[in-house]
C-alpha cells in the first residue's frame, strides 16, 4: 500500500520514523554526554585555577612570614643597639671622649622661669616672654 | 584454515608475552604498593616533609621601668657545604674572601672547604665513605655583619655559603649590674644558665621548644593541601626588676671612681627603699663584662653581696642601741663612762679610737664609742641583745633571689661565751651579708617594721601581657615604743653632723642619718693591725627616708676608717641620686650658711667691741685675737722626702 501523498510504502515510514527516533536518542546522548564532560572540565579547571590561586597566596603567605621574621630580626636588633647606646656607661663614654664638660644639673642655674599656656605662649609673663623668645622655658646662667 | 590457525598462535603469544608483562607490572606494583609501602612510603616522607625546629625565645630582664638589662641579639652561624665547594684554587678564593670579612685565619676556613670526606667505619669494620655537606666557618657572626656577607656571597655565586640564623644572649650595658645577672653558657647548642638571676629564673625564662612537619614543594615552600601538624614554640618570660638603671649607672660610676681611689681588695654598694624593700641600685668590684668571657674571673663571678660576709663593726651599734632604747634600759641622755677609751672587761681589754670620758647614748653612737656600746648591752643583758639583734635579721637570710645566700655567722645564745655580750654589738664576732645588714637598716629608716628584700618586681608572660606581681610584705613594727624611731634617727644624724665620725658624708641641705664601721679583719685566728673592712650605712632625707644604702670596702689603701673612706663616696651616690630624683632638700643650706656667716661676724663684732672697751678703760692697747696659723700645702701632690724619707701631709690645719 502506498500513501498516495508522499508516495512512500509503509514500510519507508517505518523505517525513517525508527531511523529518526534513533537520530534523536543520539543526540540526545551526545547533548548529555557533552554537557556531562563540560562540567567536569569546568570542575576540573576550576580546581586547577583555584589551587594555582591557593599555592599562589601560599608562597606570598610564606614570603611574607619570612619578610617578617627578617623584619622582627632587625627589630630586635636595633632593640638592643638602642639600649647599648642609651645606657650611661656608653653616654658618659662619650662625654669624656668629646670632652664635653657637662655637669648635674643645679637648682641655682635656672635664673628664670617662663611659664607657658596651653598654646606655648606666655601667658601671664608677657614681657619676660619677649625677654626670653629664644629660650622659652628657662634661662642659663 | 592454515592462515587462521598461523594467526591463533601468534594471537597467543602475543596475549601470553601481554600477560607475562601484565603479570610483572601487576608483581611490581604488588612489591611497590603493599611489600615495600612502609619503608618505600617513609622515604618519600623523609624526601618532601620537613621538620622544622622553633626554639623560642628566651626571657629578657629588664629595670624597673622596661629599660633592657638582658636581651637576645639576632645573629648567624656562617657555614659551608664543602662537597659544593669546587676545586682548590676555588675554595682558597672562597677562604679568602671569608676570613677577610670574619676576621679569622685564612688557612683554617680554606682546611674546612677542602675537608669534603667523612670516613666512617661499619660495624664489619669496613669503610664508609660520605660526602660532608656541612661546616661552621664562624659561629654567632653579629647580625649587621652577617646581612653584609648574605649579599656579597649571592653577588660573588659562592653558593657554598650559607646562613644559619640563631640568637645569642646579649647583655647590652656590660657590666653593669653584672653580678647580679648572671649569664648563660651553651652547651650543645643548649642554654645552660651558670649564675644570678639567670640561673635562679632559668625555668621561667626558658623558652619552650616548637615543632612544625609539613609537606613541601620542590622549591622548599610548604603545600597548600599536604599534610602538617605544628607544636607551637613558647616565648620564656620576662623578668622586671626593682632595679633603677640610672641610679644603678650612678652606683656603679662612683664605685669605680671609689676602687681607683683607694684599691680595696673588693668593694660593693646596695641602696634599696627602706619602706618596700626594694633594692634599687647594687654593685660590686671586681666585676666582669658578662659579653667578653676573657673578663670573666672566678673570683669576680661571685655575687659577694649575697655570698660574701664582713664583720660590721660600728655599724652594728644604732641596732643594738634602738634595741635598749625601745625596752626602756636607757635614753638618748643616759651617761656611760666610757673610760678614756681603755676598759677591761672579761679579761680582755676594750679599747675606743678616740678615748672619751662620760658621754651620753647620743654621744656614745656619735663618736662611735665601743666601751660605751658594750656598757649599754651589758645594760641589756645577753638575752635581750640576742632578741633585739635577731629581730633586725642578724643571722637570718633575706630570701632574695640569689643563690647562694649566706644567713652571716651569729651564734646561738647558748654559745655565747663571756666576751660575747661586748663584742657583738660593736660587730665584732659577728658576721653579716651586705643585705643583712641593709635590712637591718631599713627597719632602722621605717619605723621598725621588718622588710622583706625585693629583687624582681614582676614577671610578664610575653604572650598575654599577664604580670605576676612579687608581693609585698608588711609585718607590725618591732618597736614597742613609737618614740624610739624618732630618737635613734636624731641619735644617727649626730655622725654625720659637727662633730661626728662622718661628717664627709654629710649632703648640703638634707640631714643624713647614718653610722660608719671599722672592722678589723680576722686572719689566722687573729684580729689584723694591717687589714680592714671599712663600711658606712645610713639613710636620706634622715626623716623620711628614700633609701638606705651601704658601701663598704675590703682592705682599702689610703685609710681605714668608715667614715673617711666609705663616708664620700655614700656622700657623692646619695647626693646625685637625690637630684634625680628630685627629693626636696630638708632644709635651705644658702640661707644656713648665710646665718652662720652672720653669726660668726656678730661675734668678731662683739670681740672687737669689747677689745675697744677695754682699750679705752685701761688706755693700753690689748694684743689681737690669735688666729689660728695655716700652713700651706706643699706643692705637688702632698707626698715629700726628708732624708731619704717618704712623708706625706695628712692635716693642713695647725691647732
Amino acid at each position: 500500500m502506498t500513501n498516495v501523498r508522499t508516495m512512500r510504502t509503509q514500510e519507508e515510514i517505518r523505517r525513517s520514523s525508527r531511523a529518526s527516533a534513533k537520530r534523536s536518542w543520539m543526540v540526545s546522548l551526545v547533548i548529555k554526554l557533552s554537557f556531562m564532560f563540560a562540567l567536569i572540565f569546568l570542575a576540573v579547571n576550576a580546581r586547577i585555577i583555584y589551587n594555582q590561586k591557593a599555592e599562589q597566596i601560599n608562597r606570598e603567605i610564606a614570603r611574607t612570614k619570612s619578610k617578617i621574621h627578617q623584619l622582627n630580626r632587625e627589630i630586635a636588633n636595633l632593640k638592643v643597639r638602642k639600649e647599648q647606646l642609651s645606657s650611661w656607661p656608653y653616654i658618659s663614654s662619650r662625654i669624656n671622649m668629646f670632652k664635653l664638660g657637662l655637669r648635674p644639673a643645679d637648682s641655682k642655674q635656672i635664673r628664670k622661669i617662663v611659664l607657658l599656656d596651653v598654646d606655648g605662649h606666655s601667658g601671664a609673663m608677657n614681657g619676660t616672654a619677649e625677654l626670653y623668645r629664644e629660650n622659652r622655658t628657662a634661662g642659663t646662667d | 584454515m592454515t592462515k587462521f590457525t598461523q594467526m591463533g598462535r601468534r594471537m597467543i603469544v602475543v596475549t601470553v608475552i601481554l600477560l607475562l608483562l601484565f603479570g610483572y607490572i601487576g608483581w611490581q606494583l604488588y612489591t611497590v604498593q603493599i611489600r615495600r609501602h612502609d619503608e618505600l612510603y617513609k622515604k618519600a616522607r623523609m624526601k618532601y616533609t620537613t621538620v622544622k625546629t622553633m626554639n623560642g625565645k628566651r626571657g629578657e630582664i629588664y629595670d624597673y621601668s622596661g629599660n633592657l638589662l638582658v636581651g637576645n641579639i639576632p645573629c648567624s652561624d656562617v657555614c659551608a657545604d664543602p662537597s659544593i665547594a669546587g676545586d682548590a684554587k676555588r675554595c682558597r678564593e672562597i677562604a679568602k674572601f671569608l676570613a677577610e670579612k670574619l676576621e679569622i685565619s685564612e688557612e683554617s676556613v680554606y682546611e674546612k672547604l677542602m675537608d669534603k670526606e667523612i670516613v666512617t667505619r661499619n660495624p664489619d669494620g669496613t669503610k664508609k665513605v660520605r660526602q660532608r655537606k656541612f661546616v661552621i666557618i664562624k659561629g654567632k657572626v653579629d647580625y649587621e655583619i652577617a646581612e653584609r656577607l648574605k649579599l656579597e656571597t649571592a653577588r660573588l655565586g659562592y653558593k657554598t655559603v650559607f646562613y644559619r640564623e640563631t640568637t645569642k644572649r646579649y647583655y647590652p650595658k656590660k657590666q653593669l649590674l653584672a653580678n647580679v645577672l648572671g649569664f648563660t653558657n651553651l652547651d650543645r647548642d643548649q642554654v645552660v644558665a651558670v649564675i644570678g638571676l639567670e640561673k635562679f629564673y632559668d625555668n621561667k625564662m626558658r623558652s619552650v621548644q616548637g615543632l612544625e612537619r609539613y609537606e613541601r614543594s620542590r622549591d622548599g615552600l610548604p603545600l597548600a593541601y599536604g599534610n602538617s601538624s605544628m607544636k607551637e614554640d613558647k616565648d620564656g618570660f620576662n623578668v622586671y626588676l626593682t632595679i633603677q638603671e640610672p641610679i644603678q649607672a650612678i652606683l656603679e660610676e662612683e664605685l669605680d671612681k671609689f676602687m681607683e681611689r683607694f684599691t680595696p681588695k673588693s668593694a660593693y654598694a646596695v641602696m634599696a627603699d627602706p619602706y618596700t624593700g626594694d633594692i634599687i641600685a647594687v654593685a660590686q668590684r671586681p666585676t666582669f663584662d658578662p659579653n667578653d668571657r676573657n673578663s670573666m674571673k672566678p673570683n669576680a663571678w661571685r655575687n659577694r653581696i649575697a655570698e660574701d660576709t664582713f664583720e660590721p663593726g660600728s655599724t652594728m651599734k644604732p641596732l643594738v642601741v634602738a634595741g635598749a632604747l625601745d625596752r626602756g634600759i636607757v635614753t638618748p641622755e643616759t651617761r656611760f663612762d666610757c673610760e678614756k677609751g681603755l676598759w677591761f672587761y672579761g679579761g680582755k681589754s676594750l679599747k675606743d679610737s678616740h678615748p672619751m670620758g662620760i658621754l651620753t647614748v647620743s654621744e656614745i653612737i656619735q663618736h662611735s664609742s665601743n666601751i660605751g656600746t658594750a656598757k649599754i648591752a651589758l645594760a641589756m643583758g645577753e638575752k635581750t641583745l640576742d632578741e633585739v639583734l635577731r629581730s633586725f635579721g642578724i643571722g637570718s637570710r633575706t630570701g632574695i633571689p640569689l643563690k647562694p645566700e649566706t644567713a652571716g655567722i651569729y651564734r646561738p645564745l647558748k654559745l655565747w661565751d663571756t666576751l660575747s655580750i661586748t663584742r657583738f654589738p660593736i660587730g665584732q664576732g659577728v658576721a653579716v651579708s651586705p643585705l643583712q645588714l641593709v635590712r637591718g637598716y631599713c627597719m632602722l629608716a621605717n619605723g621598725g617594721h621588718p622588710v622583706k628584700l625585693r629583687l624582681v618586681d614582676r614577671i610578664e608572660n610575653p604572650a598575654t601581657g599577664i604580670e605576676q606581681k612579687m608581693p609585698l610584705e608588711k609585718h607590725d613594727s618591732i618597736f614597742k615604743d613609737p618614740s624610739t624611731h624618732k630618737k635613734i634617727v636624731e641619735m644617727m644624724k649626730t655622725v654625720t653632723g659637727q662633730g661626728g665620725t662622718a661628717k664627709t658624708a654629710a649632703i648640703r641641705g638634707y640631714y643624713v642619718a647614718g653610722k660608719t664601721g671599722t672592722a678589723q679583719k680576722f686572719v689566722d685566728g687573729a684580729y689584723s693591725r694591717k687589714k680592714y673592712i671599712a663600711n658606712f650605712a645610713g639613710f636620706v632625707p634622715a626623716d623620711n627616708p628614700r633609701f638606705v644604702l651601704l658601701v663598704v670596702a675590703d682592705e682599702p689603701n689610703g685609710g681605714i676608717y668608715g667614715g673617711t673612706v666609705a663616708g664620700p663616696t655614700f656622700q657623692t651616690i646619695a647626693e646625685r641620686t637625690l637630684k634625680y630624683l628630685n627629693v626636696k632638700p630638708d632644709y635651705d643650706a644658702d640661707a644656713r650658711d648665710q646665718e652662720q656667716k652672720l653669726a660668726k661676724k656678730k661675734k668678731l663684732e662683739e670681740m672687737r667691741r669689747e677689745r675697744e672697751i677695754e682699750k679705752t678703760r685701761n688706755g693700753v692697747i690689748p694684743a689681737p685675737v690669735q688666729r689660728k696659723a695655716r700652713v700651706s700645702r706643699p706643692a705637688g701632690n702632698g707626698k715629700y722626702k726628708i732624708n731619704g724619707r717618704k712623708y706625706r701631709y695628712i692635716t693642713f690645719t695647725k691647732r
